[in-house]
């Protein structure tokens, strides 16, 4: 009897060791991230997350990225911007503290650009379709009729009331030049309050880290994507660690062409037409994504010269610059991320 | 609840390629993928539906008169291809993608 029940307690140990052996060999095992990709906000969203809340991390950032976009997409019938659109030429709308400060921001890069870089430009967007079926050079009359409803100074911002009121009838506002950076910047914040301490995001191409690789322990490696080779090889790497963020804007991205002329997504305010500064692409390294995503389109538009001369008058943000002959341009700083000997065109 | 894993092996890696009028739209890791969810290619009227499953992609819906993307199914690994020509939308599995040891790109 005695040895029957010693023997059934030996099982009993060994069954709660292999359990614990099982469970413990989840993601706390040393330095295995929690990967996770999925589709929001109109694009391919990756999570690299280390740490014992990996999992649970994520989540919560599929939650944040959830209510970003409820509020700020353009595709989501209700948003809070759609219902600033609605309403232009008619009133003021009351909205949330996120969409308020991003369109504040927003306005803030229109100024900083004069208005090259204008959150207005909705209408030129949706005139020339880029990337749709509907593709197309419209005519100077039909460019000339929507760029004049493109101007941010006909943004009417009431701090007190947290309203937005666009002036004028058939002016629309789209947060897609900044929005996907306020969001990696807020679930990079996420992370932070439940104690993440190393992670990637990469949120269609923008891309935030904490800490750095603890698999490598080294800073994360980041390559920047080649403008003209559109199998997706790299042109330099950037090395970026602690609360960086590394965003791109080129004119490769979405675009087409007819006759022999590139007809590309990022459009100057002004004009009503695809930029034509002598910039084909321009990566922003900043720890405020919001910025870097502003940054890089207003860089964009400048061109490389008062492009450059904008940032290295910013504090804290660095460029790298590559103009249509294929010339690498970057400000001083920005050596110091830039991995040596792994930048060419 | 998320996959349990142990190694990563540049052999347990696939790439599903998404190339939309010649151009590389998303590189996604496959491997990496814990739930299936879909992208839409395209506008109402010309689109594709693509279904992005751990381990493996697919078109599952799409506008073009013939369906051959379609027919063409899963992709599961390296090397094989799905056009659908119409859209321009095609699908490509790769073995490895990244050289140099990148943790990321920007795009």
């Amino acid at each position: 009897m005695a040895g029957g029940c010693v023997l059934k307690i030996k099982k009993i140990i060994l069954l709660i060791f292999i359990l614990l052996l099982l469970t413990s060999c989840s993601h706390s095992q040393k330095n295995e991230p929690v990967q996770s990709t999925y589709y929001a906000m109109g694009t391919v969203i990756d999570f690299t997350v280390f740490g014992d809340q990996g999992q649970e991390a994520i989540e919560k950032a599929k939650e944040v990225i959830e209510d970003l976009e409820k509020k700020m997409s353009l595709n989501i019938k209700d948003s809070e911007i759609n219902a600033i659109n609605a309403q232009a030429g008619i009133g003021p709308v009351q909205v949330n503290a996120d969409t308020f400060q991003v369109i504040e921001e927003a306005l803030y890069y229109s100024q900083l650009s004069q208005g090259l870089f204008d959150v207005t430009i909705a209408p030129i967007t949706e005139l020339w379709a880029i990337g749709s079926q509907s593709e197309k050079v419209p005519s100077q009359e039909q460019i000339q009729e929507k760029v004049s409803l493109v101007n941010y100074k006909d943004i009417v911002l009431d701090q007190e009331k947290q309203s937005v009121f666009l002036k004028k009838n058939a002016m629309k506002i789209d947060l897609g030049g900044i929005a996907k950076g306020y969001a990696t910047d807020q679930v990079i914040a996420a992370f932070e309050d439940m104690g993440i301490e190393n992670a990637l995001v990469n949120m269609g191409g923008n891309i935030k880290v904490l800490g750095l690789n603890p698999q490598k322990n080294q800073a994360w490696k980041v390559g920047l994507r080649h403008p003209r080779d559109t199998r997706g090889s790299h042109f330099a790497i950037v090395n970026v660690d602690k609360g960086q963020s590394v965003v791109t804007s080129g004119d490769y991205e979405r675009f087409f062409i007819e006759g022999e002329t590139r007809y590309h997504h990022i459009f100057d305010g002004k004009t009503g037409e695809p930029s034509n500064s002598d910039i084909i692409g321009v990566t922003i390294i900043s720890e405020d994504s919001m910025q870097a995503d502003a940054l890089s389109t207003t860089v964009f538009l400048l061109g490389s010269e008062k492009g450059l001369e904008l940032m290295e008058d910013l504090q804290g943000v660095e460029a790298i610059i590559v103009t249509h002959d294929l010339k690498i341009i970057t400000t001083k700083g920005a050596q110091d991320f830039l991995q040596e000997g792994k930048t060419q065109l | 609840m998320v996959g349990i894993n142990f190694s990563k092996n540049q052999e347990d890696l696939l790439y599903g390629i998404i190339e939309v009028n010649g151009i590389e739209e998303n590189v996604i890791n496959l491997t990496q993928v814990d739930q299936t969810y879909t992208i839409k290619i395209g506008d109402n009227t010309h689109y594709n539906i693509i279904e992005v499953n751990p381990g493996s992609i697919g078109f599952i819906e799409a506008t073009c008169p013939d369906q051959d993307c379609i027919r063409m199914g899963t992709l599961d690994a390296p090397g094989q291809i799905s056009i659908c020509l119409p859209n321009k939308v095609t699908i490509r599995v790769e073995k490895s993608r990244q050289d140099d040891d990148l943790d990321s790109t920007t795009y």
